[in-house]
């Protein structure tokens, strides 16, 4: 990493006194003459900082105070606190008349050329280049704006409203690609250098009425491992019209700011902050409790996302068969870091093809125009692909051969969609999932449960003391797999006439420890809006082997298999899985097709276990004489109607789990919460 | 494949038709190559635009006229039609990121402009159906990038037989491969591309997949473009200058709106065709370009009536200079001026500053150029004669470096004078970045590595309006930050461009 900019302090203070007018000197003798209307002048400023505290204190900042936040960071830059890493002034036209809109767009990139394909030298110790592509790595600004209609009280705050985009990619040439070398003159895997490209995205709609800087996005900056970098870019614009007054004090405006925060916990603390909301019906208290629990080190603060939206038109949908039809009409914020993995491996081990995988993070929101109560439909979207966990097939080298290894990544995913109704000041559980037993975690060995938050800031800042129950006005939906022994499965058996007395042995079981949650799922959104949350991999495993020319025997055709703790709620009368829908017990089960005031879920919870295949396996399976191991997998899956209750159990059946899971011999009990539906 | 191999060859094939203009490459025999393998590139381009014949057409072009360029360097054995296949992949590919960018901007404009004018809401008319053919409609669109996905034998294979339509004789003898010996790598090479099929959930058994590869892979080309394709790519590869390789992208603007497509033709370095046929100006447009030798300032063509002259100025300081104080600048006719004033100032101590004088009339585009062509590799083989081998270059390209800037000046709404103005500026130069090709960490010896530049560019265009006499304007700001500079750039710099008219 090259230095930082380095200027004198005093320059700071020079920018605190004369913000907006550094050249003030010259602009008191500048004459009036008035431009033609038309033109807009757009400013898009990119700052890094590190940690996470700065954008933790927007929580409670409200967008007002935009201004303020960029001149203080402004001053963080002389003093070495903060890094600029765009700034780009320009001028679009825009006009008052029927075709209003102008566009311009910047680039400033460097051309960096990597190889797509190699061919193999040297007997497997040298892979050469054979053609090259390139990729534009650098900053890109796109912008449209438009001058809104003069506002008859203030002639002089005309605004402007626009589609700004901001793209920044960087390219680190440090990608080390595992490559096993099966020559006896070199005695350890050595590796491919290839590159490593990493983008931050911001796409918004941008309205402004006051000449001053707003923040638009704050994301989590792409890193050669997502997880721990800790650097964050602030994204900020102004427009207003070209030579335009601002106005002396601007109108409250309309836009929002939402945070999307993610944290990591231990289950048991995450169930049990859970079930104080749902007695408190608090998610702010909830917010609080989280952000304390990462202050002292028992949970992960995972992701912290900004982004500012204006509430708008719902976008009509784009043509289904548009090959460009990837035109978004959301706002959005994307972190990605491609990660190239070999798909194809030569006789020798050495890649042959590559394909990238976007891993990283996407934060989306539609936002609806509020409604006459002064409540804004949101839909949002999460997605997290990490770092993948790299399998090598065989585990055991020796089977195939000296070092003779094939290395496969398996991605950890996570996807929530939800839809709420939001005030500004509101704080909003989005869902929550426990990660999968497989689910690769740096934290914890022990169960893992991801929640995750919204808190939307309007003007004004935080009202959050007007908006303490939030949880339980929006519609939700959870479930949960409890394991629980034989007697106990009995007992619950008999209490399936009364929902009280289930849940409540149910809890005592709990307590005591006889009975433990496997799986926790929840979602916000009405059945319409079809909410869903997901975690699990994506994991590749061999189908079969074949023995190299070199005379290697390895595993070959590979397949990916995802393996999912996944939860859906969707529109009545839709397909849920479309094979081995219901393996439930119809002592719970209601029965019957779905009908009027029925939901329809679709539930899936995975127990797995990945095998090495072996070296008979191998041989076997290589002569067309066997197949590989394929993963034990049992997913308990289920597609049923049910009428929304408060508290139901949905099934109760003897566990799916491979031989010698802890899980085996055991009952799994499935119940669901549902409010507000 | 050796030259000796090609004297085995019947003398029509392709591969002797091929060797043949490798040896010399004549117009007639880039016909007849072309003519044959017209098929492969058109239906490859056309499913990867999904059915745009335009844009297939454009595609198709620069594909053929690549392959005129570069034939002839490519290494001896190299089959044509993997080549082909590949290079119009890539350049289809290119092209639809393009539109998508283009698509997405306009996507946006067309929302804005609902969100504002909401009694005049924007229609979406519902989308053509595709394909009767249910499974090849869900195969087609992967098709081309799971054969990319293919070794390079298996891709050929498949390429001669389906895509070319050659038989097994053929394709054996093509590939150096006994007729039987042909078959059987067929038959792997569709079992492979059944299982890269079934991994995206799209079940197909070989003779279904054969079936669909015989009908679909390999299109009629319509009677326009085969007719006119192989004599225009010829022209194109033959001819010097910028004008060849954007002259497809006048389709474009043919089917696009006429800004969109003017950005797009301005990216690609097209302007002189551009001036010439006056879609900035709607007339017979004023052309001012200079070579690399000439003086960067003070050049005056002769135009049409020169009644203004404009000039650029191009400061690149370190960003120390000025950055946190441009954080909070606000453009104005005086702030500009002193701007201006204090950057000329500061580039004697540090920085760069260029002049760039154009003469201009009313309505009519300019365009200034100062580029020096640059060679750098982008191909490489590897030399088996030497003892320890080692890698050489195969293929050479030439890029353009250096600055063009260009503009219109015309009326503004407002009775002054506006500016159309665009500029594509390589701020750096060429940097080297060696790529190791040896497995072995850490490589020991220097030599085992080959050398790939990066480039470095800033581009942008837009519109300023209120322009004065002798009043110099801020066109942009742009920091550049390490990541974009070369590593031999230790700190951040600042690009900015300003415009004077007709200064003193």
């Amino acid at each position: 990493m090259k230095s930082s900019l380095s200027f004198a302090p005093a320059l700071a203070l020079a920018i605190a006194l004369f913000s907006g007018c550094s050249l003030s000197t010259v602009r008191a003798q500048e004459n009036e003459r008035t431009a033609p209307p038309g033109n807009i002048q757009v400013q898009t400023t990119v700052f890094k900082v590190t940690g996470p505290a700065l954008p933790l204190t927007l929580l409670h900042e409200a967008p007002d105070s935009d201004e303020a936040l960029f001149i203080r960071l402004a001053g963080m830059v002389s003093d070495g606190g903060a890094e600029l890493t765009a700034d780009q002034h320009y001028t679009i036209p825009a006009s008052t008349g029927a075709e209003v809109f102008g566009g311009q767009s910047l680039e400033s990139v460097k051309e960096t050329p990597y190889p797509s394909e190699y061919t193999l030298q040297r007997g497997g110790l040298e892979m050469v280049p054979q053609s090259f592509e390139f990729r534009n790595c650098g900053l890109a600004v796109g912008a449209e704006f438009k001058l809104l209609p003069r506002n008859p009280g203030n002639p002089a705050s005309s605004g402007v409203l626009g589609s700004l985009s901001v793209e920044s990619i960087r390219s680190d040439r440090i990608r080390s690609l595992p490559v096993s070398l099966p020559s006896v003159s070199v005695s350890a895997t050595g590796s491919l250098d290839g590159p490593q490209f990493l983008t931050e995205k911001t796409h918004a709609l941008f309205k402004s009425t006051d000449a001053r800087h707003h923040l638009i996005s704050v994301v989590r900056r792409a890193g050669e491992t997502l997880e721990k970098n800790d650097e964050y870019c602030l994204t900020f614009a102004k427009a207003a019209p070209e030579m335009g007054k601002p106005a002396a004090k601007s109108g409250r405006g309309t836009a929002l700011r939402l945070h999307a925060i993610t944290f990591r916990l231990p289950t048991a603390d995450g169930r049990h902050l859970l079930d104080l909301r749902q007695q408190s019906g608090d998610d702010h208290a909830l917010l609080d409790s989280l952000l304390q629990a990462s202050a002292t080190q028992k949970a992960v603060l995972h992701d912290h996302s900004i982004l500012r939206v204006e509430p708008s038109q719902a976008a009509p949908a784009p043509k289904p068969n548009d090959p460009f039809a990837s035109a978004t009409t959301t706002a959005s914020l994307e972190t990605i870091e491609e990660f190239m993995y070999a798909t194809e491996h030569s006789d020798f081990l050495t890649p042959k093809s590559f394909e990238f995988k976007n891993l990283g993070r996407t934060f989306e929101v539609t936002a609806d125009k509020p409604n006459a109560s002064g409540l804004t439909r949101l839909r949002i979207g999460l997605q997290s692909y990490a770092a993948p966990e790299i399998f090598s097939w065989p585990e055991s080298p020796e089977n195939g051969g000296p070092g003779a290894q094939v290395h496969c990544p398996s991605f950890p995913v996570l996807k929530l969609s939800a839809v709420l109704n939001v005030r500004p000041g509101g704080a909003y559980c989005l869902g929550a999932v426990t990660l999968p037993s497989f689910f690769k975690d740096q934290h914890s060995e022990q169960s893992v449960m991801q929640i995750s938050l919204l808190k939307v800031v309007g003007a004004g800042g935080d009202s959050s003391t007007q908006h303490k129950s939030a949880a339980g006005a929006q519609p939700e939906l959870s479930s949960e797999i409890i394991s629980l022994t034989p007697g106990d499965a009995a007992k619950l058996k008999i209490l399936r006439d009364s929902p009280v007395q289930a849940k409540a042995l149910l809890e005592r079981l709990t307590e005591e420890g006889t009975a433990h949650s496997l799986a926790y799922l929840q979602i916000a959104g009405d059945a319409a809006s079809r909410p869903e949350i997901l975690a699990g991999v994506e994991t590749p495993i061999p189908l079969g082997s074949l023995r190299t020319a070199a005379g290697l025997l390895l595993p070959t055709e590979f397949e990916i298999y995802s393996l999912n703790n996944s939860l859906a709620l969707l529109p009545a009368g839709e397909p849920g899985f479309e094979s081995d829908p219901l393996s439930n017990s119809p002592d719970f089960l209601p029965a019957g097709e779905p009908g009027k005031g029925k939901l329809q879920l679709r539930l899936a919870h995975t127990n797995a276990t990945l095998t090495q295949p072996t070296l008979l396996q191998l041989e076997k399976a290589a002569a067309g004489d066997g197949t590989l191991p394929r993963p034990e997998r049992f997913v308990n899956e289920a597609s049923p109607a049910f009428s929304p209750r408060p508290f139901q159990i949905l099934s109760s059946e003897p566990a799916k789990a491979p031989s010698g899971h802890p899980e085996q011999g055991r009952w799994h009990v499935t119940i669901l919460r549902c409010t507000a539906q | 494949m050796s030259n000796r191999d090609s004297l085995l060859l019947p003398p029509d094939s392709d591969a002797a038709l091929f060797t043949r203009y490798q040896a010399a490459p004549t117009g007639e025999t880039f016909r007849l190559l072309a003519g044959r393998h017209l098929p492969l590139i058109w239906s490859t381009a056309r499913r990867l635009v999904n059915g745009d014949a335009a844009l297939a057409e454009d595609v198709s072009q620069i594909v053929l006229t690549d392959f005129a360029r570069k034939a002839p360097q490519l290494p001896p054995g190299t089959v044509a039609a993997g080549w082909l296949h590949r290079h119009t992949c890539f350049t289809a590919r290119k092209m639809v990121r393009t539109e998508i960018r283009r698509r997405a901007r306009e996507h946006r404009a067309a929302e804005l402009r609902r969100d504002i004018d909401q009694d005049n809401p924007m229609t979406s008319s519902a989308a053509d159906a595709s394909g009767s053919d249910s499974a090849w409609s869900e195969a087609g669109p992967f098709l081309d990038a799971a054969l990319d996905q293919l070794s390079k034998a298996d891709r050929e294979v498949l390429l001669l037989r389906f895509y070319q339509r050659q038989d097994l004789r053929s394709v054996g003898a093509a590939l150096g491969y006994s007729e039987e010996a042909a078959r059987k790598r067929i038959t792997r090479a569709l079992e492979k591309l059944r299982t890269l099929f079934r991994r995206r959930g799209i079940l197909l058994t070989a003779a279904l997949l054969a079936q669909f590869l015989t009908e679909h892979a390999s299109a009629s080309v319509p009677v326009g473009p085969a007719a006119t394709l192989p004599g225009a790519a010829w022209r194109q590869a033959t001819a010097a200058g910028p004008l060849a390789a954007t002259k497809p992208l006048i389709s474009l603007m043919r089917r696009f709106s006429l800004p969109a497509a003017a950005v797009i033709l301005i990216f690609a370095g097209g302007v002189w065709a551009v001036a010439k046929s006056g879609w900035f100006s709607g007339g017979p447009a004023a052309l001012a370009t200079a070579s690399s030798a000439a003086a960067p300032s003070g050049n005056k063509p002769a135009a049409q009536g020169p009644t203004l002259l404009l000039r650029y100025t191009i400061v690149d300081l370190p960003a120390k200079f000025l950055a946190v104080r441009l954080l909070t600048y606000q453009t104005s006719p005086a702030n500009d001026a002193a701007l201006l004033a204090e950057a000329r100032g500061l580039s004697q101590s540090g920085g760069k500053l260029e002049d760039f004088d154009l003469s201009a009339s009313l309505g009519r585009a300019v365009q200034f150029e100062k580029t020096h062509d640059y060679d750098y590799a982008d191909g490489w083989f590897w030399d088996q004669e030497n003892d320890v081998g080692k890698a050489m270059e195969s293929n050479k390209e030439t890029k353009k470096l250096g600055t063009w800037i260009g503009g219109t000046v015309s009326a503004s709404e407002a009775d002054g004078l506006e500016l159309t103005w665009r500029i594509r500026h390589h701020y750096a130069a060429p940097e080297p970045h060696a790529w190791p090709i040896s497995l072995e960490k850490p490589t020991a010896d220097p030599e085992r590595s080959i050398k790939m530049e990066d480039f470095h560019e800033a581009a942008a265009s837009g519109r300023s309006g209120n322009l004065q006499e002798n009043e110099p304007r801020l066109l942009f700001i742009q920091h550049l930050p390490s990541s974009v500079l070369p590593d031999a750039f230790p700190e951040p710099r600042s690009l900015l461009l300003f415009v004077t008219l007709n200064p003193s």
